[in-house]
């Protein structure tokens, strides 16, 4: 027995939807939840410096308490002149600690880069820029030291750094020794050399704007700079970057050489302002540099060049010292207090990050309550009332395939799937038995639709809207649409795209099932029950996408009517089918369908005027009770493992034959021992329905006796064959 | 299965290599010494070589295990004057001696236990955990207990103070006499005591080692309490012979490097896991005569620190060049 | 524990206050309503030092007198921090600046600075190059040259002695070393007798200052003197001294601020021969000083008032007197 047919085409097709008469579904326009919000929050990269950022904010409300004026313009001009040694040096370190290595010689390359300068000014007299040069020079040959030992040789960062520590610092007060006095009673002036020690550019010292720009440099070195990537990867992971064809020891070698470079920068800057080196000048600075480090970056973390976290966490320190000494404090005391406050820093900091991952999988899922409506229009119609027709389905392509989420049928009658690997496979017409590979796509091919020329149209989970010619050449369409009002999460990029079908204009409707979920977990879209999907869709000629229809509940097929003049979207969770009228598409869904026996997936015309639903899974009470419970949801995803779960039937189901008015017309359910599974597609061809399964290695075929043999997909849509 | 064996012995004896190579440079650096420095080879020069770096070695005995376990400790120097710092106040206070060594070992066991609370519970690297430990010790001693920088002249007539700057036997410094013992008793400690091994199963794979249920946090804590314990001997030991307590020690920070320089030379790898007292010995050797035989030479602090450098750059390439890295599993958090 | 931290210093803070307007309190009874209420600022390179604590002691019962107040950043030995104390504190604009100079040449620029804005600077015990409107201080080329005058005429000719001296600076580039280093090389190279076997820097640590003379005692056993360029590291040496057994052999001269440890140390026969330059004497000069330039006091042809503080030496024998030394 056959699946019941209209009595002729004609009159099904001319079936008028009266969507005015339809009840209205409440989409709503922004989903807000402190728990969303929290995990949102907690999954961006900004996070990291949370801690660091907290404690900034402190210090500057604990001295603004403490302390009057200290935040004058003038008073913070001051701090500036003086901050910019300790700046560019945390700055260099990040460098060097940001590919993976670390550098304790920065205190004694700043002394000595501040001595040459001293030197070449004093002694040699030269010209401030070549004194400048000079003291460059001076930095980047102990950093090229560090490099060469550290980066081309290969040897221990730590070790090496310490020993031209040691031997640098050796060396500037052997030097320093012999040159000082002539230097501190040299009466050479210059006024540039002044200017840059002691005056003022726009209201703010020049070592400041040396800081700024060197900051902006290096943030954007790290941002925009194939340089600055390479030391990144190779801060990340050594193996992994040379393997991508960077050479890692050539990249060591030149951050280390810049972080001298910027050192020497420093030292050029102290000389200028000070005049004069004590013999004390750099100790402690690699401590005082690394603790900054530490307190910004929350750790010891290579491959990450946070230039504002760094600087954040330099200010931090650097205010607390200064503004603790300034109020009178004694130095012992104060560095005993900041000892103590980094180390709760660090601890918090620690401990933050270990558990992050743990708050943000104890917060992401988030449950709301669902109500469905009862199944109905299905009596006598339900499994237990009829035979299951799938049984008599014959396959195709058995094992040779593997989950073909979609299938379809080109005008010729070759048949098309996507497969979990990410390829679109062909079955030659007539037989359907040899299998070829039409194109390699990656992702995880879904929903397929034929375009006007003939060209497949697939939504690829994960990757977006791809387009597939029948001579294998793949085309990325679109894999991102405009980001959603007041989104902390930033939801552009297309995750889950899951269906589509193209109107009569050409124009591409297409569904992102869940916002918050991969492929992979999709089912945590279930219990958590939110509107968390969209209907996009894609102009081929003004290459637009655009969101149609935001914060659906796990908007699922799409099929354009018979007459081309409305949009049917399958509503999963809800087990319900929507409708749109593509006229006026900003008038937003109402119920064409509602309170199915299953899951509706996806929806296809039929030869007489109605459409096929495929049902992924069957509704059972109890899932339909807790769905009205998100706490007992919640509750049961944190206590429960996964397989204790309770959750939709979605192992068996079947497909549904409806009529164009919305009724349901016929059901073809699996069979309880198979061949097939979890319909989630089915596609009618010349009075033979072919069905797909998301978890089948196999395709069925079911002769459906009474059907318009002539009947095609693309003829119903196109007008062909 | 063999094959690995025998590399494993293979990198082993590499490892040792850099030991090999330093004991090759104090054994050159004795023979230049002799020949050319008036006063080196004489009995009386030995015994101040040995009562020289007696606080050297002992601090790096404690390094050593500390190292060995993977770790680093930064405020090492810190908590020797620490400890100085409070057995001084105590005695100048008028305590009796055993009462205020009681006190000073609670005060350097609560130290230690600070650091090693910090890396093993509350997770923070050794390196940065010790970083601001350090200062935290510093400050707190100097503002809290000494209320100065430095302390002068403890009271020679109190025993215990006399123990440490007196000979224990003819010819037998008591420094020197601690240092052997030190040395002796870490050797037994990290060879023969349960701790001991699990050290260096932590500095091997601290991942294994936890996994496997060895107590791999209580074990950290006793290493930091134990470097500490180290720490107040060495302090005791230097103020009673000098006289006097100084946090310039702390803020010079040659002190601390020199420790590391000790620990490093000796061959034991900063990745832990490897080495052991034998290998403290050599580097204490090598940097003991250096020193001794540099100043004979009059050279000034700065040009034996640009030589110390020197050397520890030759011995990081050499070490490097027999026993490079391996590229494919040389990871980012190797320093 | 972030907030129990803050409330130390917060405590502390409050603690800090509560004495100064106490102090306050006690001098405004017999203030001279000149200069009651002006604001004093001292830069130390480092409080906890016998020689700060000293000077501020003294300085502080002038304050009290006058009812000025007295501000303290402690910059803890680290000159780079020292810079931008002076900095803060030139903004904070202070009636005078008490500057303790760590070298000739470091703060020179902000010393002139903050006299061309007005702020009287006087600075302490090592004068820079820039000249201020006051300085108060020992003068390192007398004591150097003094020393080593009167090591020459202990080891020098005609005194059966060696001739054998060792130096231990500070360090070799600090400005007190440099000059008394520079002074007694002068004295040294009219007496060709005289041998500088060693001339190592300590880095002002004891422990240094005795590993290095036990190992210079172990090559020359002869040695006539030690000059230590400051009491404190000096304790050391002449502990290594004792050690030897040869403290009637080798003279351990020193220099410092004369408190009471020094003269237990000569007492001990650590020391021998102590120059000092009394602190607590310097830091009556220097609230002396601070009072008149509070009132306005100033060189007539506007070059420096200066006070040289005068020596005393510290040696065992007839003039020796414990209070000699002083005592905090």
């Amino acid at each position: 027995m056959g699946p019941r047919f209209s009595q002729g085409k004609e009159i099904a097709l001319t079936t008028q939807i009266d969507f005015a008469s339809l009840p209205r579904v409440r989409v709503p326009r922004i989903v807000v939840s402190p728990r969303r919000i929290l995990s949102d929050v907690l999954s961006k990269g900004w996070v990291e410096s949370a801690i660091p950022f907290t404690a900034f904010i402190f210090v500057l409300i604990g001295i603004s308490i403490a302390t009057t004026g200290y935040f004058k313009p003038s008073n913070l001009a001051d701090l500036s002149q003086y901050a910019a040694d300790g700046g560019l040096t945390v700055l260099a370190l990040l460098i060097v600690v940001a590919v993976g290595g670390i550098d304790l010689s920065v205190g004694s390359n700043f002394a000595m880069s501040a001595f040459v300068s001293l030197y070449a000014f004093h002694i040699l007299g030269l010209p401030v820029w070549l004194v400048l040069i000079v003291s460059l020079v001076c930095g980047s040959l102990i950093g090229a030291i560090n490099g060469i030992l550290a980066g081309l040789v290969g040897c221990g960062a730590l070790l090496t750094t310490l020993a031209t520590m040691i031997t640098v610092r050796g060396l500037y007060t052997l030097a320093s020794q012999a040159r000082l006095v002539e230097i501190s009673t040299s009466t050479r002036s210059d006024d540039l050399w002044d200017w840059i020690g002691f005056d003022k550019l726009l209201g703010m010292p020049i070592g400041f704007w040396v800081l700024a720009i060197v900051a902006v440099l290096v943030f954007l070195m790290f941002r925009q700079s194939r340089f600055g990537w390479h030391v990144l990867a190779a801060g990340g992971n050594r193996k992994a970057a040379r393997h991508g064809g960077i050479n890692v020891k050539r990249t060591i070698f030149f951050a280390y050489i810049l972080a001298g470079l910027i050192v020497g920068l420093a030292g050029f800057l102290f000389a200028a302002r000070q005049n004069s080196v004590g013999s004390d000048t750099g100790i402690g600075f690699e401590f005082a540099a690394l603790t900054a480090l530490v307190v910004g970056l929350g750790g010891f973390v290579p491959g990450r060049g946070a230039v504002v976290s760094v600087l954040i966490g330099f200010v931090t320190i650097y205010l607390l010292t200064n503004a603790m000494i300034n109020s009178g404090l004694r130095g012992d005391f104060v560095q005993f207090a900041l000892g103590s406050i980094i180390a709760v820093i660090l601890a918090i900091d620690v401990k933050f990050r270990k558990n992050r991952h743990r708050l943000l999988a104890s917060t992401y899922l988030d449950p709301v309550a669902l109500g469905i409506e009862p199944a109905k229009g299905v009596d006598g119609l339900m499994p237990h009332a009829i035979a299951p027709k799938l049984k008599h389905a014959t396959l195709i392509g058995s094992g040779q395939v593997d989950g073909p989420e979609d299938v379809i049928l080109d005008s010729d009658g070759n048949l098309y799937c996507g497969t979990r690997d990410g390829r679109i496979m062909r079955f030659a017409a007539p037989d359907l038995t040899k299998v070829s590979l039409l194109a390699k796509i990656g992702g995880r091919p879904l929903g397929l639709a034929f375009d006007a020329e003939e060209r497949i149209v697939t939504c690829v989970a994960g990757m977006g809207l791809l387009r597939v010619s029948l001579d294998g050449k793949v085309e990325l369409l679109t894999d991102q649409t405009d980001r959603s009002l007041f989104s902390v999460y930033d939801d552009t990029t297309i995750r889950m795209a899951d269906d589509l079908d193209i109107a009569p204009d050409g124009a591409i409707y297409f569904t992102d099932a869940t916002k918050r979920y991969d492929i992979g977990n999709w089912g945590l879209d279930l219990l958590e029950a939110r509107p968390n999907g969209r209907l996009l869709s894609y102009d081929p000629k003004s290459r637009k996408t655009k969101t149609v229809c935001d914060n659906l509940i796990f908007p699922n097929g799409v099929c354009v009517t018979h007459d081309g003049g409305h949009l049917l979207v399958a509503s999963t969770w809800t087990c319900s089918i929507l409708i749109f009228d593509l006229k006026n598409m900003a008038a937003g869904p109402r119920v064409f369908l509602s309170g199915l026996p299953g899951y509706p997936d996806n929806i296809n015309r039929a030869s007489d005027g109605g459409y096929w639903i495929a049902l992924a899974g069957m509704r059972n009470p109890v899932l339909d009770e807790i769905m009205t419970m998100p706490g007992l949801r919640r509750r049961m995803t944190k206590r429960v493992p996964p397989t204790n779960w309770l959750f939709g039937n979605l192992n068996i189901g079947g497909v549904l034959k409806i009529d164009g008015a919305g009724h349901i017309r016929d059901a073809l359910w699996d069979a309880p021992d198979g061949p097939l599974y979890m319909i989630t597609s089915m596609r009618e061809h010349k009075g033979v329905l072919y069905l797909g399964g998301v978890t089948n290695n196999k395709i069925g075929r079911l002769v459906l006796p009474g059907a318009n043999p002539a009947w095609t997909g693309p003829g119903s849509y196109w007008k062909k064959a | 299965m063999a094959e690995a064996l025998h590399q494993g012995k293979g990198t082993r004896r590499n490892g040792s290599l850099l030991e090999y190579v330093v004991i090759g440079v104090t054994v050159a650096a004795i023979i230049l010494f002799s020949i050319f420095v008036n006063g080196f080879a004489t009995l009386g020069n030995l015994r101040v070589v040995a009562s020289n770096s007696a606080a050297l070695m002992i601090l790096s005995c404690g390094m050593g295990v500390v190292v060995i376990s993977r770790g680093l400790d930064l405020s090492l120097i810190a908590a020797m004057v620490a400890g100085a710092t409070t057995f001084g106040v105590l005695i100048s206070a008028g305590y009796s001696g055993p009462l205020a060594i009681g006190l000073t070992l609670i005060t350097a066991i609560i130290v230690g236990a600070v650091n090693g609370i910090l890396i093993a519970y509350l997770e923070i690297s050794a390196m940065l955990a010790t970083l601001a430990s350090a200062m935290v010790f510093t400050g707190f001693f100097r503002f809290f207990v000494l209320r100065g920088e430095y302390l002068l002249m403890l009271p020679k007539t109190n025993p215990a103070v006399m123990l440490f700057s007196t000979d224990l036997l003819p010819g037998l410094a008591t420094p020197v006499a601690l240092m052997i013992i030190t040395f002796v008793v870490s050797w037994l400690l990290l060879r023969y005591t349960t701790p001991g091994r699990i050290t260096y199963a932590i500095g091997d794979n601290f991942q294994a080692a936890r996994l496997t249920g060895l107590s791999v946090r209580p074990t950290t804590v006793m290493i930091y309490v134990f470097a500490a314990l180290t720490a107040l001997l060495a302090g005791l030991i230097t103020s009673s012979a000098s006289g006097a307590v100084d946090f310039r020690t702390v803020t010079n920070g040659s002190l601390l490097f020199e420790v590391i320089l000790v620990v490093v030379l000796g061959g034991i790898p900063l990745r832990g896991g490897r080495g052991g007292m034998r290998n403290i010995l050599v580097g204490v050797a090598l940097i003991a005569v250096l020193r001794n035989g540099m100043t004979l030479f009059d050279f000034s602090s700065q040009t034996q620190d640009v030589l110390k450098g020197l050397v520890l750059v030759v011995a990081i390439v050499t070490d490097n060049y027999f026993n490079p890295r391996d590229t494919e599993t040389d990871t980012v958090g190797d320093l | 524990m972030l907030s129990r931290m803050k409330k130390t210093m917060l405590t502390a803070a409050t603690g800090m206050t509560l004495c100064a307007a106490l102090a306050l309190g006690v001098g405004t009874a017999q203030a001279d309503p000149n200069i009651s209420g002006k604001k004093v600022i001292f830069v130390p390179i480092s409080m906890g030092i016998s020689l700060t604590e000293g000077w501020l002691r003294r300085m502080k019962e002038h304050a009290a007198i006058y009812g000025y107040s007295i501000d303290v950043r402690d910059a803890a030995f680290n000159t780079g921090a020292m810079s931008e104390l002076l900095a803060k504190a030139i903004s904070d604009k202070p009636d005078v600046l008490v500057v303790h100079n760590p070298t000739v040449q470091l703060l020179a620029r902000q010393i002139k600075q903050a006299e061309s804005q007005g702020i009287k600077v006087l600075q302490l015990n090592l004068q820079s190059n820039q000249p201020s409107t006051a300085f108060v201080g020992a003068n390192w080329t007398r004591i150097g040259t003094e020393i080593a005058e009167d090591i020459v005429k202990e080891c020098g000719a005609g005194s059966g002695k060696s001739g054998k001296v060792s130096i231990i600076p500070g360090q070799l580039t600090a400005a007190d070393s440099v000059m008394m280093n520079e002074a007694a090389f002068k004295v040294f190279a009219k007496h060709p007798e005289i041998k500088v076997v060693s001339n190592q820097a300590s880095d002002w640590e004891p422990e240094k200052a005795r590993q290095i003379t036990a190992t210079v005692l172990q090559q020359n056993p002869d040695l006539c003197a030690i000059f230590g360029h400051w009491d404190v590291h000096t304790m050391g040496a002449g502990k290594a001294v004792k050690e030897a057994h040869l403290e009637d052999k080798v003279i351990v001269y020193a220099t410092g601020g004369g408190d009471d440890a020094t003269c237990q140390a000569v007492e001990d026969k650590i020391l021998d021969r102590v120059w000092s330059y009394d602190a607590d004497g310097q830091g009556r000069d220097a609230g002396t000083m601070i009072d008149v330039l509070l009132q306005g006091g100033a060189a007539a042809d506007h070059t420096m008032l200066k006070i040289e503080s005068p020596m005393k030496i510290i040696k065992l024998g007839p003039t020796y007197n414990r209070n000699l030394c002083w005592k905090m």
